[in-house]
């Protein structure tokens, strides 16, 4: 017996593989995890638009998804929480979305006009909604996470997920090779849900998800609250869907360069190029750290991957990939955006002007009371000229030794502020207190242990903070101090009076 | 992006809230959220992805988190699901 089976989206291209009739996949070994599947029928090749139709493509969809995960991921053998089902529900009343809960993966049917949409049936809705199962499983701490950035990865993750299953379709990737040779141009593949999209269409034209999302995409990375809520269709919005195209981008752009390196272009070697992304795709997505740059982070985590599964052959790939998205892996990163702030991008002329809401924002997350300082000057940083904002933190020493009791050291803390659409954002990274006077209290210990703090001021002072400073035990006392405690606007303050090298005792 | 037009009723908190099994309600965190936090739950506002349940523990269609309060009085988004669009 056979089923009728869409390897790609109802709606995509006429360069798409269609309808075809195939023996339907087996059932899951018992030891992998699957699916809980209802409303079941006897096989036969029905017809798009019937109930049965629907349950054989949804089932060969889901199943089709986890192969081509476990192609490059290995075994897939639980759920999250630890359950070996996972309900496929291909049609649970009107609507036109699908979604993943935890308990199942939901389809809908909704009619608009004559037609009647069914997201269950098709390959890339299936995929996309089963990538976030399978990412769930991989990496449940991403279910809370608070960030847009991690809720815009879980999305392109399920858009990999459908990248993946259509690619790991032979006839698929003979097709994709004939009308795009290369990938880099619109193509059947990296266009999802095509037909979700035409139902969204019909019911508003200008909604942003009327057009599919597209991974072959030369959108750049913005921080995600600096681009507008609303946009046009497939348009770069401050929204999870459209957001996570920035990843699915580097991510189809990636398969492409590895592609491209292969030393022939076939489909086997695209095969080969989908099940090394798909890999590091894996490795990124399984270590990297939850925070605000999270697409970063997965980038940075492949790169590591790579340097696991492939000896870094590919780490300047990913690299290229992510930058071409504006998204900096390495020593860029310098150059990339952290955190927006309040307040319009700062001038960057000689005399760089920072606004004040942006000072006032700045001052609060470095933890400064009222009236700190904070001053701000010209940098320059490879292609671009950027303000540095300083603080002069006043790190207080009466816990590394008694006689700094009142005593203050002051460390510089800069924060390089630049521009994302017209925002003003911090640049790199934003400095951590905590790690800041950890450092400064470290390094005058240092400079007590070995006798280079000249206590109290004053020649007197000197001479006799340099018998008693606390020298290695048994030395004679020199002149080996650099720091000394002075009084500045009546507050102690150590500060360095000289360098010395002082190589004698080492 | 205006709110996706939709006329489904999810049933997927009712089915959760059944079982008393998957869909943990998570503690809401109590420490001040941050700014990016913030700057996600108004995103997630904005496109009708975050609502308060309804009086049968449902969420609005579209809805993939809840708008919980924290012990502080603090509206919280807590995730209970993914969407495709």
């Amino acid at each position: 017996m056979s089923i009728n089976y869409i390897p790609n989206d109802p709606l995509a291209a006429s360069a798409a593989p269609g309808i075809r009739a195939k023996t339907k996949r087996p059932n899951r070994p018992a030891s992998r995890a699957g699916f809980t599947l209802s409303n079941g029928t006897a096989e036969g090749t029905f017809d798009p638009g019937t109930a049965e139709f629907l349950f054989w493509q949804c089932r060969e969809a889901g199943l089709a998804a986890l192969e081509a995960w476990e192609a490059v991921a290995g075994t897939f053998a639980r759920w999250q929480g630890n359950r070996k089902k996972m309900a496929l529900l291909q049609d649970q009343g009107v609507d036109i979305n699908a979604f993943y809960d935890r308990d199942s993966f939901s389809f809908f049917h909704r009619q608009i006009g004559d037609k009647v949409f069914f997201s269950g049936a098709s390959t890339d809705v299936v995929a996309h909604e089963v990538g976030h199962g399978l990412l769930d499983a991989l990496r449940p701490d991403l279910w809370d996470a608070t960030f847009l950035e991690t809720g815009a990865f879980h999305e392109a993750f399920g858009d990999c997920v459908a990248i993946l299953t259509a690619l790991n379709d032979p006839e698929t990737r003979t097709k994709l090779l004939a009308s795009a040779p290369s990938l880099k141009k619109k193509n059947f593949v990296e266009s999802t849900a095509e037909e979700l999209s035409d139902g969204i269409r019909r019911l508003v034209p200008t909604h942003n998800a009327s057009e599919p999302r597209h991974a072959h995409n030369d959108f750049q990375f913005a921080i995600p609250e600096t681009l507008p809520d609303t946009g046009g269709p497939g348009e770069l919005i401050n929204e999870v869907h459209s957001f996570g195209m920035l990843f699915s981008g580097c991510f189809y752009d990636l398969i492409g360069k590895i592609f491209a390196a292969q030393s022939t272009q076939t489909s086997a070697s695209l095969l080969a190029a989908l099940k090394i992304a798909g890999g590091l795709l894996m490795g990124g997505a399984a270590t990297a750290e939850i925070g605000p740059r999270f697409l970063q982070a997965v980038g940075r985590a492949m790169v590591l991957a790579d340097e696991d599964q492939n000896g870094g052959q590919h780490r300047d790939l990913i690299r290229e990939a992510f930058a071409g998205h504006n998204i900096q892996l390495g020593a860029n990163a310098l150059l990339a955006p952290v955190a927006v702030l309040a307040g319009k991008a700062p001038g960057v002329s000689r005399r760089p002007k920072v606004a004040a809401a942006t000072r006032k924002d700045l001052a609060d997350r470095l933890g400064l009371g009222k009236g700190a300082r904070l001053s701000v000057e010209a940098a320059e940083l490879p292609g671009r000229r950027v303000a540095r904002v300083v603080h002069m933190r006043e790190v207080p020493l009466g816990s590394v030794d008694k006689r700094l009791k009142g005593v203050t050291a002051a460390a510089p803390v800069a924060v390089i502020v630049g521009a994302s659409n017209g925002r003003a954002v911090i640049m790199g990274g934003l400095p951590e207190t905590v790690s800041t006077d950890r450092e400064v209290e470290s390094f005058v210990r240092s400079l007590v242990k070995n006798g280079q703090i000249e206590f109290g001021g004053g020649k007197n002072g000197a001479a006799a903070s340099a018998r008693s400073a606390a020298g290695p035990a048994g030395r004679k006392p020199v002149s080996r101090e650099t720091h000394r405690v002075r009084s500045v606007g009546g507050k102690k303050v150590l500060q360095r009076v000289r360098f010395h090298c002082d190589c004698r005792d080492r | 992006m205006a709110k996706k037009p939709s006329s489904r009723t999810p049933p997927r908190s009712k089915r959760a809230a059944a079982s008393g099994r998957s869909t943990p309600r998570s503690k809401a965190p109590l420490s001040p959220p941050t700014p990016e936090e913030e700057a996600f739950t108004r995103s997630l506002i904005a496109h009708g992805q975050a609502a308060r349940a309804r009086p049968d523990g449902t969420l609005p269609p579209g809805a993939t988190h809840e708008l919980v309060e924290d012990e502080h009085g603090r509206l919280r988004a807590v995730r209970r699901g993914f969407s495709a669009i």
